[in-house]
């Protein structure tokens, strides 16, 4: 198998403009995949796969033709530390017309093999796959806040970096904790990490040129700080599991005119619900008044929910964590989707687009979805048995919410 | 409490059944303002209730205490200070008790007003002389109570 070296086109060209003539930089292998990611300068998320050396050197015509024995060359003038692991060996030549040509080595010991040589594009390329589809350049310039990275805040986050949303400010204050791992998208390998860096990783994964900045603090704590994001962004997007931080955004959601979509599971994510704040429309105060609104949120921390109150303080351990139960990750995922979907129809509004005509449909301000007949929804219809189309399981269903005359939070 | 918030609910409580002179807002421009609000029950008997407005009222569920009597204490004489599901307490805090008056699920910002807060305590006063002429608990009361 002919090995693959992956070279950051950003970061070639940054070396030839320096003008120096070579230089390390630093490799990681996939082990026994024989797929090497080649960095001249340490990368914003931390590289995957196993450390080696690596060695850029500038040639010129000549050099680059016999760019192998350029290779042998380098590696006999290595350190003989160097030399104790394979090395990977770049020579690299800029054409008249300004292209940059590059043949890659894996060298160790006697053995030199030559890898096919791949380019991760300049930012102006990355997207030009989605293009077509999503005025990309349009979306570029949007600013969406993130509130919560858990189950939900983070896979929409990484959706969003993914249909090329260019600027983030996510908000959390938690960790990655053993508990979350089953239905969040970071692993065990980083237990322990602030949900705001390790989110901005995964969005940098996606998209190395997303501007994302991180604010690990309890929104209801810092609502000034709050106000000044939910100002500077396009859409804010609410994924916590608690009431008092989602009527604070939303009191300065209306309090600016923004828009913001609001999202949740419901108890062991047998279903969960979403609902889009726009000006002029019904608020979350409004919702939550309305008999149509389910008050009891998934319970996925105890400590937390204690701290809240969502779990009273006389209710004993035992009880308490019987009230722990989580759903599924594959249960929060619908949720998630509808999320991103409406959130890009929010972002591309007025500019013409592959997704324009959902803007027709997904009038709704309110939606719900059911995963299983249980609890709340178990009085709703069977879905291979439903001849008089009532409400069944596993298909979103829009509600015209009206807004509350005497809600005190939006009324003029 | 914005400020807007502050006059709706001033609002309320002047077109309500509870005499100006029975409540008070206090330290309002501080870090720790409260409702201070005075309460007779049907035996005559005055409680002086404080309700802390200094975690993000209205977003957050506020604390609400009994600080005359201090302590309140049960039939028996025992505290009240600790949680209780049967009394409808919570942790109380500087000898005083704390009322379980709104739960999680119930609080709507946009909808409760101190006012309701103030009935609510007012119930739970009536329960709590009931508690002390039987001994029943204050959950046996509420149970049947239309509130």
């Amino acid at each position: 198998m002919e090995p693959i070296v992956y070279l950051y086109q950003n970061h070639l060209q940054e070396f030839w403009n320096s003008g120096q003539a070579q230089c390390f930089g630093a490799a990681f292998e996939w082990k026994g995949e024989q797929v090497y990611h080649v960095y001249l300068k340490y990368p914003q998320v931390a590289p995957t796969g196993y450390s080696m050396p690596c060695l850029f050197r500038v040639v010129d015509q000549a050099g680059y033709e016999r760019a192998d024995d350029e290779a042998a060359a380098v590696y006999r003038d290595l350190p003989s530390e160097a030399r104790r692991v394979p090395v990977v060996i770049v020579c690299i030549r800029v054409e008249a017309d300004n292209r940059v040509k590059s043949r890659a080595f894996i060298v160790d010991g006697e053995q030199q093999v030559e890898a096919a040589v791949k380019y991760v594009p300049r930012r102006s390329e990355l997207y030009t796959r989605s293009k077509g589809l999503l005025e990309v350049g349009a979306l570029e310039e949007k600013k969406v806040l993130i509130v919560g990275l858990g189950s939900g805040g983070a896979p929409i986050a990484v959706e969003l970096a993914k249909a090329g949303v260019g600027h983030f400010i996510l908000i959390d204050f938690d960790r990655i904790e053993l508990h979350n791992i089953s239905r969040h998208i970071c692993g065990v390998n980083e237990l322990g990490r602030l949900k705001v860096n390790a989110v901005k990783d995964a969005i940098l994964l996606k998209n190395p040129y997303a501007q994302v900045e991180t604010l690990a603090i309890d929104i209801n704590r810092h609502l000034d700080e709050l106000e000044r994001c939910i100002a500077e962004s396009d859409l804010t997007i609410v994924a916590t599991d608690e009431y008092a931080s989602r009527y604070n955004i939303n009191a300065r959601l209306v309090k600016l005119g923004k828009v913001g979509l609001f999202g949740r599971a419901v108890t062991r994510a047998e279903g969960g619900d979403i609902l889009r704040v726009r000006p002029g429309g019904p608020c979350y105060a409004c919702l939550t008044g309305n008999p149509i609104y389910h008050q009891n949120d998934e319970i996925t921390d105890v400590r937390r929910a204690r701290e809240l109150g969502i779990i009273p303080a006389y209710v004993s351990d035992e009880d308490a964590n019987a009230m722990v139960q989580v759903g599924l990750s594959t249960d929060i995922a619908p949720i998630n989707n509808m999320m991103v979907k409406l959130a890009l129809n929010e972002l591309s509004r007025g500019i013409e687009c592959g997704i324009s005509s959902l803007l027709e449909e997904l009038t709704y301000d309110y939606y719900i979805w059911a995963n299983r007949r249980d609890y709340q929804f178990a009085n709703w219809a069977p879905f291979n048995n439903n001849p008089k189309r009532h409400l069944t399981i596993l298909r979103w269903y829009g509600v015209k919410l009206k807004k509350d005359a005497e809600c005190m939070e939006c009324r003029q | 409490m914005t400020n807007e918030r502050y006059q709706i609910e001033l609002g309320v409580l002047q077109n309500s059944t509870i005499k100006p002179k029975q409540y008070r807002f206090m330290d309002m421009n501080t870090s720790h303002p409260y409702l201070a609000v005075a309460i007779q029950t049907n035996s005559l008997r005055c409680y002086v209730v404080k309700i802390d407005l200094s975690d993000n009222y209205p977003y957050n569920i506020p604390k609400v205490f009994i600080t005359s009597p201090k302590p309140l204490l049960t039939r028996s004489g025992g505290s009240m200070l600790s949680p209780s599901h049967s009394m409808h307490t919570l942790a109380g805090e500087n000898g005083c008790v704390r009322v379980c008056h709104y739960g999680h699920a119930d609080w709507a910002p946009n909808r409760i007003t101190l006012y309701q807060i103030i009935i609510k305590v007012r119930i739970w006063l009536e329960m709590y002389e009931c508690h002390l002429k039987t001994g029943r608990t204050l959950d046996e009361f509420l149970k049947g109570a239309a509130y």
